[in-house]
């Protein structure tokens, strides 16, 4: 019994996640806080022993290896989580919300496990958990706008949760198998499932959960839900939809149309979102055009995806943390009170931007690359021509409004308060890593699935000149439109994106239709039938057994009807 | 350093990167990138582009920073 249940939790790394989160609901939260870097470490060490793991068997997708072996999608994506989620336990070191920490342990440990699923309904079961834990985390932002953020994400990705099931269903029906497997979108299904995996992907015009929910949680909760769900459906897509070009379409779409608000938008943590779902755009291209480049490109840039945007959700939280804001109209002249912060914003915003000698550059290049190779130019321009806006709005803007231009109200710069140690060590060692593959390419590419590319020539001369000449032009654009008084002026306001239809335009027709029908039963009122209604209403109130009857009760009733059904039958002689 | 050195000095490396573009041994892939500067020049025209594009797009979608919150003239009347 006991050493079964060790090989079940030694399988993957996933499980052990979960356990400690299900043992964190009944630990003090300070053990807790050591918890969360605690799991993710031994997390590790089960991930370095899954190579010569019999009880894991590898599965060929498109080429692809999954499951077995350090040199696979699977253990990429999987070495990324466990990363983030020990430094964003360092991160929150000193936090001791139990609720957040519960869900942020239950979470990273669901998101492992779905990517070492092997049939859909292990699949389904995580991928479900990952919906509900990560709306928790949205909630622990505590505020108004927090739970009104993760009631409309929670819709969202339990509707994606639906899709996903309604998928799963038919492909079962059509191939009687529950064995994950690559789909070529011929059948009604799949679609069911690219629509699912596209909700949590952000998709353009399903993405409006991304910028709402991830700035209202706490300064601690953003790092950690920028990490693993979108990440977890890049992993779906590309185990399911490698090769299909409709998704280079929807891939470029995702890259330009943030550009439109990454510049406008006031409040940071916004900025970066928005900033991760033009990233996702690289990402989706690269899936859709399924060479072995790609591929490999779309795993480099999964993996630093994980790493900047944590990093970048880090120096946000900690000027939340510090200032109690993070809205580039209240910061300003913070660099010498946080340089630490400002050289991991800097950090964080030159990975983004693709600069040399980042992970990022070493990243993105293996997408452009594969564009390039394969004579794709209108895409390979709609990414380089969004490139500019990120390099912008991360490398250029954050740490300008944020450190840079004379504080706005002097106030902020005097009464900052001091960043805890744990939150600078998580961000130096982060920074770190972000630096290390970047100088280091071929030891960062045997992390990727095709070996044929793991020596691909990053840094030659030519790459890194026509880089430079990228992010040079744009800071020279910059400061001539901040000298020419054009650059759009940093102000309280909101952005509207394509939430306004469902925000504001479906309450607007509901209360169309509520006017509708409130006239409707004065008009039912008047009648005779409504008397007559009336009084049968108050005479079975009269009825002891209807007064005495909530819906409470009810819902017990029918609970111990279905235990009941169910003992029934799995005791039955 | 005030903006305006900034300008000057980032105005001297983009010349100077354009430069060095002879001196190195490129691989275009298309043909549009045998331009000299095509990097550089569709950064710039990128950006400008795109700053006065989203200058426009904000007269669109800007709305008060409580839009989302404040109830609406008609649930306030009711």
């Amino acid at each position: 019994m006991m050493a079964s249940f060790l090989e079940l939790l030694t399988a993957q790394p996933g499980l052990l996640l979960i356990l400690a989160g299900i043992a964190a609901v009944f630990l003090p939260t300070r053990i807790n806080a050591l918890l969360l870097i605690i799991a993710p470490c031994l997390g590790f060490c089960i991930w370095l022993g899954l190579d010569n793991n019999s009880t894991l068997h590898s599965l060929q997708i498109n080429q692809i290896d999954f499951v077995v072996g350090t040199g696979n999608a699977t253990n990429t994506f999987a070495l990324a989580f466990l990363l983030i989620s020990a430094l964003a336990g360092i991160f929150s070191l000193s936090n001791d919300d139990r609720l957040e920490q519960v869900n942020t342990l239950i979470y990273a440990g669901a998101t492992i496990s779905v990517l070492y699923s092997q049939d859909y309904l292990s699949f389904f079961f995580f991928w479900e958990i990952t919906a509900i834990t990560s709306a928790f985390i949205v909630w622990a932002g505590r505020t108004d706008s927090s739970y009104g953020a993760g009631l409309r994400y929670l819709v969202q990705h339990l509707f994606a949760g639906v899709l996903l099931l309604i998928g799963i269903i038919g492909q079962y029906q059509q191939t009687q198998s529950f064995a994950l497997q690559s789909f070529q979108l011929d059948h009604w299904y799949e679609w069911c499932f690219l629509l699912a995996f596209g909700i949590k992907a952000a998709f353009p015009f399903l993405h409006t959960w991304l910028p709402d929910a991830y700035p209202r949680s706490t300064p601690t909760g953003s790092v950690v839900l920028s990490a693993f769900t979108t990440k977890m459906a890049i992993y779906a897509l590309l185990v399911h939809f490698t090769g299909q070009k409709a998704l280079i379409v929807i891939g470029c779409t995702m890259a330009i149309w943030p550009m439109l608000y990454m510049v406008l938008e006031n409040d940071l943590r916004r900025v970066i979102a928005y900033a991760l779902q033009n990233q996702f755009g690289y990402m989706v291209v690269a899936i859709g055009l399924g060479t072995e480049l790609a591929v490999n490109g779309a795993v480099a840039h999964a993996f630093a995806c994980t790493l900047y945007g944590g990093l970048l959700y880090m120096v946000t939280g900690a000027l939340i943390k510090g200032t109690g804001s993070a809205k580039c109209s209240d910061l300003g002249g913070l660099a010498k009170r946080y340089p630490i912060l400002l050289a991991a914003s800097l950090v964080g915003g030159f990975t983004i931007a693709a600069f040399p000698f980042f992970v990022g550059f070493a990243s993105k290049s293996l997408t452009l690359s594969a564009l390039s190779k394969e004579h794709m130019d209108i895409a390979w321009l709609a990414l380089v021509f969004s490139s500019v806006a990120v390099i912008d709005a991360l490398a250029i803007k954050l740490p300008y409004f944020a450190f840079i231009k004379p504080a706005a109200d002097q106030k902020t710069v005097t009464e900052a308060k001091e960043i805890p140690l744990s939150m600078k060590i998580a961000m130096i060692a982060l920074a770190v890593i972000c630096i290390f593959p970047g100088i280091f390419p071929h030891s960062y590419y045997q992390l990727l699935p095709n070996e044929k590319y793991w020596d691909y020539e990053l840094n030659s001369a030519s790459h890194l000149l026509t880089q430079f000449q990228l992010i040079v032009f744009t800071a020279l654009g910059f400061v001539l439109i901040k000298l020419l008084k054009l650059y759009p002026n940093q102000y309280p306001q909101t952005l509207v994106d394509v939430d306004i239809l469902f925000r504001k335009g479906i309450p607007s027709i509901w209360r169309e239709l509520n006017h509708i029908s409130s006239s409707a039963k004065l008009f039912f009122a008047e009648s005779r039938i409504a008397q007559h209604y009336g009084n049968l209403r108050t005479m079975s109130e009269k009825i002891m057994i209807s007064r005495l009857w909530p819906t409470g009760s009810m819902v017990i009733w029918v609970v111990i009807i279905l235990v009941a059904t169910v003992m029934l039958y799995l005791w039955q002689p | 350093m005030t903006m305006k050195k900034t300008f000057y000095l980032l105005l001297i490396a983009a010349i100077l990167l354009v430069a060095t573009e002879s001196l190195v041994h490129m691989h275009p892939y298309f043909e549009f990138e045998k331009v000299t500067g095509f990097y550089g020049l569709m950064a710039f025209g990128s950006y400008i582009f795109g700053v006065i594009t989203m200058k426009f797009w904000r007269l669109l979608v800007k709305r008060p920073a409580d839009y989302y919150d404040a109830p609406t003239q008609q649930e306030a009347s009711e």
